[in-house]
């Protein structure tokens, strides 16, 4: 089991080869990409900012959850934080299990959960030269009411 | 009153300018502690699905805050 956050490119032979396992007849992996759009408007590079103490802390508890929910033998996510080009892998949730059906639970578990609970913020820079932070509510419906 | 400490990140911070401060609170709990900084700092926002850390750890609003305290406000996470 292993989270970690990355400041470069993530390595996803070694995150399949530290999960390979005799047992496993089943490998399934999750990858988040930048792509260029968002809510219609062309994006053309995105800014990760993570606050790593609690970060790790709770990506980690969000591997024991998926360990202890489903019958897996092991997982593992890594997250991207800084500026990520279009096409750049931001995140990677991979579970093994000795059949897909967990294993395909245990990935979509693990990505839903990182995405709801980890510290981490993402800053959308748009074609027209403007930038701002995702999800936040009142930022986003200031931003449309002064366009 | 409580002395704490308050530390900002992503959009709150950009909304105040600045990624920490001290200060004096008669606060009860980290909510209503957010509620002060809404009131006090033009530009930070309620934001519903806000997070907030006391010590290091994810915590609920309705916490109570002591004197001491750590208290880290995250404006909702966006991971992925």
């Amino acid at each position: 089991m292993s989270f970690s956050i990355s400041d470069s490119d993530i390595d996803r032979t070694a995150l399949r080869k530290h999960l390979l396992n005799r047992s496993c007849g089943a490998f399934v992996s999750f990858e988040g990409w930048i792509r260029d759009h968002n809510d219609g408007r062309e994006v053309l590079r995105l800014e990760y900012e993570v606050y790593r103490p609690l970060a790790v802390s709770e990506g980690e508890r969000i591997l024991a959850e998926a360990l202890q929910r489903f019958e897996i033998a092991d997982a593992a996510c890594i997250h991207r934080e800084g500026l990520l080009e279009l096409g750049d892998t931001a995140v990677i949730a991979a579970a093994v299990a000795a059949h897909r059906d967990e294993a395909f639970k245990a990935c979509r578990y693990i990505i839903d959960e990182v995405k709801h609970r980890l510290p981490i913020w993402k800053r959308e820079h748009y074609g027209n030269g403007e930038a701002h932070w995702v999800n936040c509510q009142k930022t986003v419906e200031d931003a449309k009411a002064q366009s | 009153m409580k002395q704490v400490t308050v530390r900002l990140f992503a959009v709150f911070r950009d909304a105040i300018g600045v990624n920490e401060i001290d200060l004096q609170t008669g606060a009860h709990t980290a909510k209503d502690l957010y509620a002060e900084l809404c009131r006090d700092h033009r530009g930070l926002h309620h934001e519903p699905n806000a997070l907030v850390a006391i010590n290091e750890t994810i915590s609920d609003w309705n916490d109570v805050i002591d004197d001491g305290d750590v208290i880290l406000l995250f404006p909702p996470v966006a991971g992925g």
